[in-house]
């Protein structure tokens, strides 16, 4: 047969080799074990899910990267593209009578169709934690604080707190009354609106291109003056107009719109000019918020016109001032915090204060962490009533990406101790029962598995970085010892059977030293 | 991998609307399709002996071609980008020729007075969602129509992949709206829907692709596929020029040269080409022959000039190939082939 064509790694994935791999559970369970410190427990939702929990209220930006299909249920499923919505769906399926506040933990992967680069791949891994049932600055500080910590508990020093509060863009959304549309659009483009290659223009440009701002005079509308009897009407008498008109020109649209329907969204969009001031209004504030960031507390004086100025509540300003507040006491380092209104997080069901932690060796992917509040979450998640809550998470890569840039100290790869190699068939028994004994009191054993010649053997010791070699035959059984050799040294002596645990403390001394 | 040999195999459509104006190409190009019997899968080239003809479903043929069953293939663009994504050992090697001309459009019913732009689709999406629903957008393309929506800001809808008449889904009710190729818009109207502005996701006429890793392995293939190329090329060259000839009354050649290149559109391609007439009557021996090849929207203009010379016995031909200095396409495939290695 001819040589099979290899199958290659799906592309934007990662295999972790063994040292990598070492790397990975190492800053996992530190983490672990950092966030369990904090009163975390862990849970483990699926990798799949219902395509329909990051519909509800993830926005554009998640969606347009899902892994989604259906299965052989005509379900329509996804790849979690992160965990907190999978969380927080745990939370109200199964924990939403625990007394609160709940503080949850987790790592695992998730996907998203990227345009792979560095620091960015299709499947990645995050860890993190939800705080649910708790509101406040109090709670807030907790979760940036575990994020500080964290970072600080891998040795990491290069770093910058980004804090927003997007609470500011939703309260004057909010006022401006908004078609859905317009708003999901201002809520997600608030993540290019700190970019210093995208910003403000960018988004203008989107308003266009999307259609939210019909491109010069709106070509939808020839007639406005036609119309005009029918923009004066009461509402619902223009509506019942147009649906005799469209059923008089025969106009019946059928199944998942009928003449009604179309007859108020038709009027909806006669009086558009109203919402492209509003529209207008919301970019001119934009462009203002694009320019509020710096270090406390001076940022906090422009924070305090500019809601006053569009007449917006106080609130994301308190909320914020008592954070860094908080933070101190946590002994955050004050120069690595930053507040930037600016930014957003691209996904949309955050309420609240949101936080961003950067590495300065990362270039373009930059954010180690991202987190934030999200009070609406469990209950557009089918949750009983709204339970404030907020979390982050890390990225898993990227932080081997920062550690790797501060050049501080890897887990290495845990290879075995000791190979045990028997010397013909027949004392194969007795290598396994003392490999067995070997690994009891402590050490990494490999078994030679393989009927090969004992120069082979080594040869394989040797090669695979195998320190020791344990040789057993029937001759050395006889004399109740077996050989143990060095394989650096080459150094070969006789050790007794009855003195195991002497030669299991040499060979772990041995690992010590390195 | 395959073996096909050295011999540049070329995966054409068979049934479907490219089968017969492909062959009616290949022909043109004096590369005629010499099939023993029409049921035959497989086929040969007139005059070349060192290609052959593999005829797939117009759907498989970038498959095909990606999987090295075939060198090179004639496909619809529609089609290769919508099965290629992510492979980069398929690579368009001539992206229009000339025929199979069609769009992939987003067409709604023409009962929604309220929609006629994709703002206004996105907007729908929204409000069908709020709803509770979710707009069902019928297709046989989705991997582009998914891409599409959401660069144009549409998130919230559902692909309702058809293999069958995708026009009649509104009206069957299995889907709202639908992203399916059009040429003429007879269809739609017939199905009463309607296209909708800046809802155009791609059109599409039917292009030659290859792989690369098959061009780049085999000096002999490449060789081949230079033929075809130059083939296709100068064929499609020509049919964008005319060549015409008339008889010009003149003092000398300079003068009528002068008179010729006086309109630098209508010189040719490098210039005229004059030649004395050695008519029968002596007295008459101020007569010259000019040919120049000219674009076809210039062909009214030019005879327009020729006239104003006293240009008589204008004789205006189509060129059956014509060849530029370099061909473009070939220089192209061996740029590719030069930056190509297995990823």
């Amino acid at each position: 047969m001819d040589r099979q064509r290899p199958i290659e790694r799906v592309k934007g994935t990662l295999d972790l080799l063994p040292e990598s791999y070492a790397q990975h559970v190492a800053v996992r369970e530190q983490l672990s074990r950092l966030f369990a410190s904090y009163g975390y427990r862990g849970v483990e939702p699926p990798i799949l899910e219902h395509a329909e929990l990051h519909l509800r209220k993830s926005g554009g930006g998640i969606i347009s990267k899902l892994y989604t299909f259906q299965d052989f249920a005509r379900r329509r499923l996804c790849l979690r593209p992160e965990l907190t919505a999978s969380v927080v769906r745990v939370y109200v399926n199964a924990l939403r009578h625990a007394p609160l506040p709940v503080r949850l933990q987790y790592c695992g992967p998730a996907f998203r169709y990227e345009q792979p680069q560095r620091g960015r791949h299709r499947q990645f891994t995050h860890i993190g934690v939800e705080l649910l049932g708790a509101a406040g600055p109090a709670a807030d500080a907790e979760i940036i604080a575990l994020a500080c910590k964290g970072l600080q508990a891998l040795g990491l020093r290069r770093l910058t707190v980004r804090l927003g509060h997007v609470g500011v863009m939703l309260a004057l959304l909010t006022n401006l009354r908004l078609s859905e549309r317009a708003r999901s659009f201002f809520i997600e483009s608030m993540e290019n609106l700190g970019k210093p290659h995208l910003g403000i223009e960018s988004i203008k440009q989107a308003l266009h291109d999307l259609e939210i701002i019909p491109a010069g005079a709106a070509p939808a509308e020839p007639h406005n003056d036609i119309l005009r009897p029918l923009l004066e009407a009461r509402p619902e008498e223009a509506a019942a107009l147009i649906e005799r008109l469209l059923a008089m020109m025969n106009v019946q649209p059928r199944q998942s719109r009928d003449a009604r329907q179309v007859a108020a969204r038709l009027l909806g969009k006669m009086r558009h000019e109203e919402h492209q001031a509003q529209v207008q209004r919301a970019v001119d504030f934009l462009a203002e918020l694009a320019l509020i960031k710096g270090q406390p507390p001076e940022v906090f004086t422009d924070i305090g016109k500019l809601l006053e100025k569009f007449a917006l509540p106080q609130q994301p300003l308190e909320d914020l001032q008592r954070l860094v507040e908080t933070l101190r006491a946590y002994e955050v380092p004050e120069e690595q915090l930053s507040i930037d209104l600016s930014f957003g997080r691209g996904i949309q069901y955050y309420t609240g204060v949101i936080f961003e932690i950067q590495h300065e060796a990362l270039g373009r992917e930059d954010e180690l962490c991202g987190g934030g509040r999200y009070d609406d979450l469990v209950a557009v998640l089918g949750g009983d009533e709204a339970v404030p809550a907020c979390g982050f998470s890390f990225g898993l890569e990227r932080l081997l990406l920062a550690l790797e840039a501060e050049e501080l100290p890897l887990a290495r790869s845990e290879g075995p101790d000791l190979l045990v190699i028997p010397i013909g068939r027949a004392v194969g028994g007795e290598a396994a029962r003392l490999a067995e004994l070997l690994r009891g009191s402590g050490l990494r054993v490999e078994l030679e598995i393989k009927e090969r010649t004992l120069k082979s053997s080594l040869s394989y010791a040797n090669k695979s970085g195998v320190p020791f070699a344990c040789i057993v035959g029937e001759d050395e059984l006889r004399a109740a010892t077996v050989r143990l050799r060095n394989m650096r040294t080459r150094e070969e002596r006789s050790e007794p059977l009855a003195e195991l645990g002497r030669l299991a403390a040499t060979i772990l001394a041995a690992r010590q030293a390195g | 991998m395959r073996d096909n040999g050295q011999r540049l195999t070329i995966a054409l459509p068979s049934k479907g609307n490219l089968e017969d104006p492909t062959l009616a190409f290949m022909a043109e190009c004096n590369l005629r399709v010499e099939r023993l019997n029409p049921r035959e899968y497989e086929a040969g080239v007139a005059g070349q002996p060192d290609m052959k003809v593999i005829f797939q479903r117009t759907d498989d043929i970038p498959s095909k071609v990606e999987e090295e069953i075939a060198d090179l293939g004639i496909a619809g663009y529609d089609l290769l980008m919508e099965y290629k994504r992510e492979t980069d050992r398929l690579a368009v090697l001539m992206e229009n020729l000339g025929y199979g001309r069609c769009a992939l459009v987003l067409a709604v019913p023409e009962s929604w007075v309220d929609a006629q732009s994709l703002g206004d689709l996105a907007d729908l999406a929204t409000l069908f969602k709020e709803r509770g629903g979710e707009l069902r957008v019928a297709t046989k393309f989705p991997s582009l129509t998914w891409q599409f929506l959401h660069d144009h800001g549409i998130h919230y809808f559902s692909l309702v992949e058809s293999h069958g008449a995708i026009e009649l889904a509104p009206a069957m009710g299995f889907a709202d709206i639908i992203s399916d190729l059009t040429t003429s818009g007879v269809t739609l109207r017939d199905n009463r829907l309607k296209t909708i502005q800046n809802g155009t996701i791609l059109r599409s006429e039917a292009c030659l692709i290859g792989n690369l890793h098959a061009l780049h392995a085999s000096r002999a293939k490449l060789r081949q596929t230079r033929y075809l190329l130059e083939a296709f090329e100068s064929r499609r060259r020509a049919q964008e020029y005319y060549s015409i000839t008339a008889n010009l009354r003149g003092a000398s050649e300079e003068a009528v040269a002068d008179h010729l290149i006086g309109d630098l559109e209508l010189a040719g391609m490098k210039g005229p080409t004059i030649a004395k007439v050695y008519a029968k009557e002596r007295h008459e021996r101020d007569w010259y022959a000019v040919s120049v090849v000219v674009k076809r929207a210039l062909v009214d203009r030019a005879i327009a000039h020729l006239r104003a010379a006293g240009g008589s016995g204008i004789t205006v031909s189509k060129g059956e190939f014509v060849f530029a200095d370099t061909c473009t396409s070939y220089e192209r495939l061996t740029g590719l082939l030069k930056h190509w290695k297995e990823a």
